[in-house]
């Protein structure tokens, strides 16, 4: 089993990977229920946010609950505080990865924007106002920097270095 | 001009593991201060750990860096520069 070979923060990883894609999942579904604009209905973006944040923590409660039942079954019981030189060394080149993709986010958050104010008939989300493409975009960029940071940690655990 | 080191670190920390009373992984992890995935990496060939860590694994098997870690370098890629 994955989570008997591995340490404290290759499984913390893995319970990161599954939060980005629920809370991904989460905040795409609560986007679709909007009925207007940022602009117009600003308090349903607000409660969309608060909501998200209470779904994150309760989450991360049951998911570190369920890791600590696990490793008190297989009989783990290393320092969770340890981290040595190697997950250092993982982190960083998973950190490096993922400020690659937040960079090339943000850059695309700001082009579209750009073309969306300069190009007339430019063809992409006509219909979303440009401030609430970027508090989404922002949303969605963050996750999926979460995501590909935590995705090339484990690929690197599983790789050894 | 530079030269990129390329080669192989091979190393006998399972030999030596039991030649030391049979020493755990995690006994051995516990001694130098990392995890024993990290020693299992190590014995692997998969990752290559500091000097820190070489030095103290030369000390908790009282011997040389050389008889604990060997280099085997690629000689057609180091001849590139």
């Amino acid at each position: 089993m994955i989570f008997k070979n591995s340490n404290f923060s290759e499984q913390t990883a893995w319970i990161s990977v599954i939060f980005t894609l629920v809370i991904a999942w989460y905040y795409a579904n609560g986007i679709t229920q909007l009925e207007g604009t940022f602009a117009s209905h600003a308090e349903q973006i607000v409660a969309l946010w608060a909501s998200t944040i209470i779904a994150s923590i309760i989450f991360v409660i049951i998911a570190f609950t369920i890791l600590a039942v696990i490793r008190k079954v297989n009989g783990d019981g290393e320092d969770i505080s340890l981290i040595d030189e190697r997950d250092e060394l993982i982190e960083a080149r998973a950190t490096r990865w993922a400020y690659y993709n937040l960079s090339t986010c943000i850059i695309i958050l700001f082009v579209h924007i750009f073309c969306q104010g300069v190009i007339t008939n430019y063809p992409f989300f006509t219909n979303v106002p440009p401030i609430d493409f970027l508090i989404h975009g922002l949303m969605f960029s963050g996750l999926l920097v979460e995501f590909v940071l935590r995705a090339t940690q484990i690929y690197r655990y599983r790789k050894a270095a | 001009m530079s030269k990129k080191a390329k080669g192989v670190i091979s190393n006998q920390l399972r030999k030596k593991r039991f030649e030391k009373d049979e020493m755990t992984q995690q006994e051995l992890a516990k001694a130098i201060g990392v995890t024993r995935q990290t020693i299992a990496a190590i014995e692997a060939g998969k990752y290559s750990p500091s000097l820190e860590v070489a030095f103290c694994l030369s000390d908790i098997f009282s011997s040389p860096l050389d008889e604990l870690f060997q280099w085997q370098a690629n000689d057609s890629d180091t001849s590139k520069v």
